[in-house]
């Protein structure tokens, strides 16, 4: 077994990217190489290679030629996740590769083959997996003595990327064709994963209104509620998007409403938070985000262990492929049966496309 | 009308005797002078405790030419029949939610009532709630903007036995009638506008639901227009001692902000019982609705009878919420997004 594992993280654009160097910098098996500045936000990347004291590299190339490596963080914009994962896959280096996996499902699964194909481990990262209380109800739901899962409603709100107070550029996020959707896509598709996970079946129906109510002009969507109804018979609910405004104190909304046949959970704060209250603002911060270091550990030990990572590249493609779905069923007007919806968006791949090159 | 208004009250169970009985003692231009039910003890019980008189059949009650109104707190599946009786017997009537079991049952209630020329009201005590009229004044406000979303939760262990007529599908509904016109109600209140798709998914979880082959949980999606959002769960199928305080869930969305209501945030005291766990607030007597919401209602209705009030809640609202929670229990079973046209008048 590996003692330590070789990262780098490449690129700053996500606004995700500071937390996960932190976490990397942190484990005690992780050993941060470098920070590669690949797109948006390249001068926040430097500072923070100097702050960490590791090499930065401008290029893939100077990437390289670094020896140490065996893994890359990839927090780019979404619509350079197919390119990046070919790239690292033909150094033979693992990804732990930010959501959404990709901005098209033709994207998310030449990834997957990709991957497959290099024998790489491809991992997505997807908080509520790592929150504590959504892994106690998990877990609770695993040793029976929850009973059966009969319903899950999840929410998730947070606030328009561009407001967050961050020496990070965020416009990116506004635009679907470098994100790969707006508000519903950016912050539901961890808990689409969720509900995935908790019922511990795959989606079959799908129902879903989805749109721009608030920042209209400005964004894909703002906001999405989706109803899905799993092949084990499990009821899930999300509602989520950009609708938090400026006043809500802190950034996110996050919510778990979970019911089995002997108990109901309600999980309204995942995470450990404090308030703060001062002349002009009222903040709730989380003190704690346990979630990003679980994530971190799980993939530095599939790594170290040789085994598949508990969040893999298939799950992020349908967790993707949910959200389109629920597109899908908002511009329709019908139920999206999803298993056939799926295989028809996939069938049409042919093998030119099962490459990194993205087609033209 | 100018005088006192004299009612009769025909239904003495859970809500007849314990919030419609209870409420006349604080509406002085409203006299209860009669009370009914088949169960002989419960009327009587009623009639001591309120001075009316007991009956045990409506019929008299109808009779009486000296009652002005009737108060109908029965089983569902009764409220058409004897609200169509009432109004053709020249008595104004204010009737419990849900209006009816059928959409034409609601219809022939409409007509009776326009025909007769009386005052036909549903009890849609959300409406007269303050909790739920205090969001409906900060939306006409405009305080969080332009309405875009509702997410709703109306959510409990049902603690009734499997004979109760509430299981039944034709009888008391099931959670879509019986629960649902809560929601569609709110719904359709707090958008101010006619629906445009409903679609929904039931389950049939609790024994008792299983056994009359009715739904006892349900989530519900409705869409206004310009894609805004209703979302609700409703629910009897949650643990026997799934907290009160917990039942109510509102959550609105508008273009300029966000408003939250939650029945955890009427409670500021929390109770911790050797049997029954942490639970909040024992001062709501009853689950889902404020006693000062049926005192409220029935005043409204009262004021309605002596031309002092337009209704708040006209019988076409009421038969709205009907054919929406209708038309969900349709998507339900038909697994299919149902149109308003469908359901529609
Ligand atoms: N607004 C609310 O929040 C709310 C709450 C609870 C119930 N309700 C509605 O109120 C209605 C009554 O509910 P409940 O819980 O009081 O039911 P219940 O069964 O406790 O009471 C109904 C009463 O009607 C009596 N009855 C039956 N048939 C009769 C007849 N032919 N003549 C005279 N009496 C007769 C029964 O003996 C019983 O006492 C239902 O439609 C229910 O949906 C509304």
């Amino acid at each position: 077994m590996k003692d330590t594992v070789g990262l780098a993280v490449i690129s700053y654009a996500h606004l995700h990217a500071p937390r996960y160097t932190a976490a990397i910098v942190e484990h005690p098996h992780a050993r941060l190489v470098a920070i590669v500045g690949y797109g948006e936000n390249a001068e926040v990347a430097r500072a923070e290679a100097q702050r960490y004291g590791v090499p930065y590299c401008t290029t893939l190339d100077d990437l390289a030629t670094l020896s140490g490596v065996d893994a890359v963080y990839l927090a780019s914009e979404p619509k350079d996740h197919r390119h990046l994962v070919a790239w690292a896959s033909e150094q033979g280096w693992h990804v732990l590769c930010d959501k959404p996996i990709a901005t098209t499902l033709t994207d998310a699964a030449a990834i997957v083959h990709i991957a497959q194909q290099a024998g790489i481990k491809l991992m997505v990262p997807f908080n509520p997996r790592y929150q504590l209380p959504v892994q106690r109800i998990k877990s609770e739901l695993e040793s029976g003595e929850a009973g059966e899962l009969i319903a899950v409603n999840a929410l998730k709100y947070g606030k328009l990327p561009v407001w967050a107070q961050s020496p990070q550029r965020a416009e990116w996020f506004l635009d679907p064709a470098r994100s790969g959707g707006g508000g519903f896509l950016d912050i539901g598709i961890h808990a689409l994963d969720a509900l995935r996970w908790l019922s511990n079946s795959d989606p079959a129906r799908i129902y879903a209104r989805v749109g721009t109510y608030i920042h209209t002009g400005q964004v894909a969507e703002d906001l999405g509620t989706l109803v899905v109804e799993f092949a084990n018979g499990v009821i899930g609910t999300l509602s989520a998007g950009w609708v938090n405004p400026q006043g809500f104190p802190g950034w996110l909304d996050i919510g778990f409403e979970v019911l089995t046949t002997r108990r109901a959970y309600h999980v309204y704060s995942p995470y450990h938070s404090l308030s703060i209250y001062t002349q002009d603002r009222a903040e709730r911060r989380a003190w704690w985000r346990r979630d990003v270091y679980g994530l971190v550990d799980e993939f530095v030990s599939a790594i170290q262990e040789d085994r598949d990572p508990a969040i893999t590249g298939e799950d992020g493609l349908i967790a993707l492929a949910m959200a389109f779905a629920a597109y899908e069923s908002s511009r329709t007007g019908q139920v999206v049966e999803f298993k056939e919806w799926l295989q028809r968006q996939l069938k049409p791949l042919s093998s030119s496309t099962r490459t990194g090159e993205t087609p033209p | 009308m100018t005088s006192i208004v004299r009612v009769g009250l025909i239904g003495c169970g859970n809500i007849g005797a314990r919030a419609h009985a209870p409420a006349y003692a604080h509406i002085p231009s409203a006299q209860l002078v009669a009370v009914c039910d088949v169960n002989t003890t419960r009327a009587h019980a009623v009639a001591r405790a309120t001075g009316a008189t007991p009956y045990f059949d409506y019929h008299e009650v109808l009779a009486r030419d000296d009652i002005d109104a009737v108060d109908i707190c029965l089983p569902t599946y009764l409220h058409a029949a004897v609200s169509v009786e009432a109004l053709r017997q020249g008595k104004h009537v204010l009737c419990e939610k849900p209006m009816a079991v059928t959409l034409e049952e609601a219809d022939a209630m409409i007509t009776a009532a326009r025909e007769a020329n009386r005052v036909l009201m549903i009890g849609h005590v959300r409406r007269f709630d303050p909790r739920y009229t205090t969001v409906k004044h900060a939306l006409v406000q405009g305080e969080i903007g332009h309405l875009v979303h509702v997410r709703r939760a109306e959510r409990q262990h049902l603690p009734f036995p499997g004979d109760a007529w509430y299981w039944h599908p034709h009888a008391g509904g099931g959670i879509f009638l019986d629960i649902g016109v809560h929601v569609t109600d709110l719904f359709h209140w707090y958008f101010a506008t006619e629906p445009e798709t409903i679609f929904a998914l039931g389950r049939q979880i609790r024994p008792e639901a299983q056994a009359a082959r009715s739904f006892d949980h349900a989530v519900l999606l409705i869409t206004f227009p310009d894609g805004r959002i209703a979302q609700a769960e409703i629910s009897w199928a949650y643990p026997p001692h799934f907290g009160r305080s917990q039942y109510a869930l509102l959550e609105l969305i508008g273009t300029q902000g966000r408003l939250v209501y939650s029945d955890r945030d009427a409670a500021p005291m929390l109770v911790y019982d050797s049997n029954d766990g942490l639970d909040l607030p024992t001062y709501f007597r009853f689950m889902s609705a404020l006693e000062e919401a049926f005192v409220a209602e029935i005043a409204h209705f009262i004021a309605v009878v002596r031309g002092e009030a337009e209704l708040l809640i006209t019988p076409e609202d009421a038969r709205t919420a009907l054919a929406l929670a209708i038309a969900a229990e349709t998507s339900a079973r038909e697994q299919r997004p149902v149109s308003w046209q469908e359901v529609a008048p």
